[in-house]
């Protein structure tokens, strides 16, 4: 276990220091509030520190004094300078100097969360090396992917064999397969694996948004960029990004995005300075990326760049057993989580599980359990619990059957429905009830004893 | 223990904004709706998603309260939130992990 990083947050404003320290206690980390300048030069010699966190202008000693006086010590520590609007140009000055890196208050929280973690995570890797790296690499195995059948096995050798590679990644599947999971599984088998990996679902964002957040902007590249934002390709960089729902992404910002996987660099917005990334690049798509080229929606060029490497995700309903391998994990997960002691299915519900057609795949099928968990009494999980509707039973989906397999379904679907009424039924058949007898017979179909 | 929810925007003096705030293992926390509307990113509004984020910041506040801190878990409910996507993102839940770090009387990671 790795101590806690200690955090030295320096300002003379007790409101400041105070409320910014507390937030990142909550993160977990040792945070200490230090009312100025000269009291942050006594404890830097007295006690050990990972970061500091400095405001700029104090009265007598200032940030600048402490970050020069933190450099003369050779400690290392990193100066994270933070300064209000109109003190730019000192801070460029600090930038000069020395300081690991400036940001103009106020901070937008995800940025320097996002900074803290950076240089919190260089130091334990320079301080425990050796440590942090077995224990990393003990995590990367596939362990939050499972499955025993032929298809994900066969995957999750393809991952295995690409991870090391640079090469851009199109992860295909419908919605709920776990893609995402699947770009981790090969972020952290490859050698960039100590590096960020950063995800962002493209579809999810405004149109208008996705540049910025992609290439980052400057301050003042337009109304309300008042500060200096990093984009995603500069978070990513020496990692992996990952590109959710790339179909969406705007002929404008195809072009962009061709342009960085190309040559490697891009601009800020508003920004004139060329910026070089190192960022793997893995995208993912619910969506038939060829039929989108071919209707012209997508860029030829930037499919053939994404879709170096293809990995195919498939459909729950395809995986056997997986599902019931699946239901059992959640069930766990789920029966500690909320405290409800549950332990298995009923051999009903293992049947529904496993007939049911699953458009939602693996999350739908999370979301099945979850509630299954709460709203289910007694330690079973019962076939009622599950609330899947027969709409999507395989035998209504795409399960390839005989015809007489089918016809067979279909009647006890239809007398299920009914509640076993022949008469109804067989209107609804739209064949006599004598044919409907003969039929119960020639497939042996009884009504069940007892209905629960 | 109390946590008070507010239709204005919260912020702590070095910081944009935040969605909720309450010292860890405090009495009493506060949580804003502000930033939690879809009207606020330009969208229409949706009452249902409105009411899972505000469920999901409460919890976690109130799971502050009881001295948990932030996880890596992006599903737990207890995974920092300093953007809306991480909000959507979580569950309304605790991770395995945080879950028995509360069972074991909440508390900050183990010192030294
Ligand atoms: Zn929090
Ligand atoms: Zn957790």
């Amino acid at each position: 276990m790795t101590r806690s990083a200690r955090i030295m947050v320096v300002d003379d404003e007790k409101i400041v220091r105070e409320s910014l320290s507390a937030w990142l206690q909550k993160s977990g980390y040792d945070a200490v509030a230090v009312d100025g300048g000269q009291r942050a030069l006594e404890l830097l010699e007295r006690e050990e520190w990972d970061l500091l966190l400095v405001d700029l202008k104090m009265p007598r000693v200032d940030g600048l004094k402490v970050l020069r006086r933190t450099l003369e010590s050779k400690s290392d520590i990193p100066v994270l300078i933070f300064t209000a609007y109109a003190t730019v140009e000192t801070a460029v000055e600090a930038m000069k100097a020395g300081a690991y890196d400036y940001l103009v208050k106020p901070i937008d929280p995800d940025v320097l969360a996002m900074k803290v973690e950076k240089i919190v995570e260089r130091q334990n890797l320079a301080r425990e090396n050796v440590v942090l790296r077995r224990k990393i690499d003990s995590l990367c195995q596939f362990d939050e992917i499972i499955g025993n059948s032929r298809p994900m096995q066969q995957l999750l050798e393809l991952v295995g064999s690409v991870a090391d590679s640079d090469a851009t990644v199109l992860v295909t599947g419908e919605s709920g397969t776990g893609k995402e999971l699947i770009a981790r599984a090969i972020h952290r088998n490859s050698k960039r694996r100590y590096k960020p990996f950063i995800a962002v679902s493209v579809g999810a964002l405004p149109a208008s948004l996705v540049e910025s957040e992609m290439f980052g902007y400057e301050k003042g590249a337009f109304t309300g960029a008042d500060h200096r934002h990093l984009g995603k390709f500069e978070m990513a960089d020496g990692g992996t990004l990952f590109l959710d729902e790339i179909a969406e992404l705007a002929a404008k910002v195809q072009v962009d995005l061709l342009r960085v996987l190309e040559e490697h660099s891009f601009f800020r917005l508003g920004g004139d300075r060329e910026i070089g990334t190192d960022a793997r690049v893995i995208a993912a798509t619910n969506r038939d990326l060829r039929r989108e080229v071919e209707q012209g929606t997508f860029r030829e060029d930037l499919y053939y760049r994404l879709n170096v490497i293809e990995v195919h995700l498939p459909p729950l309903r395809e995986r056997g057993d997986d599902v019931i391998l699946l239901a059992e994990h959640f069930l766990k997960k789920y029966s500690t989580t909320s405290g409800r002691k549950k332990d298995c299915f009923t051999p009903q519900a293992i049947t529904r599980l496993r007939d049911y057609y699953w458009p939602g795949n693996v999350r739908e099928l999370e979301n099945t359990i979850e509630r299954a968990v709460l709203v289910g009494k007694g330690a079973e999980v019962q076939v009622q619990d599950l609330w899947l509707d027969n709409e999507h039973h395989q035998s209504a989906g795409q399960a390839l059957v005989s015809l007489r397999e089918a016809e067979k379904k279909h009647i006890v679907r239809v007398l299920e429905e009914n509640g076993w009424n022949i008469t109804r039924s067989a209107r609804i058949l739209q064949i006599d009830r004598a044919t409907l007898y003969n039929k119960l017979k020639q497939y042996r179909l009884s009504r069940p004893r007892k209905q629960s | 223990m109390v946590l008070a929810i507010t239709p204005v925007d919260l912020f702590i003096p070095a910081l944009t904004f935040v969605f909720g705030e309450a010292h860890l293992a405090g009495s009493s926390g506060v949580i804003s709706t502000f930033r939690l509307r879809e009207e606020y990113y330009g969208r229409r509004p949706d009452r249902g998603l409105l009411l899972s984020r505000v469920e999901k910041t409460a919890i976690h506040e109130v799971g502050h309260l009881l001295g948990l801190t932030h996880c890596l878990d992006r599903n737990c409910v207890m995974h920092a939130s300093n953007s809306l996507a991480d909000t959507d993102v979580k569950s309304t839940s605790l991770c395995p992990h945080c879950h028995a770090r509360w069972e074991h009387g909440g508390n900050h990671r183990p010192p030294g």
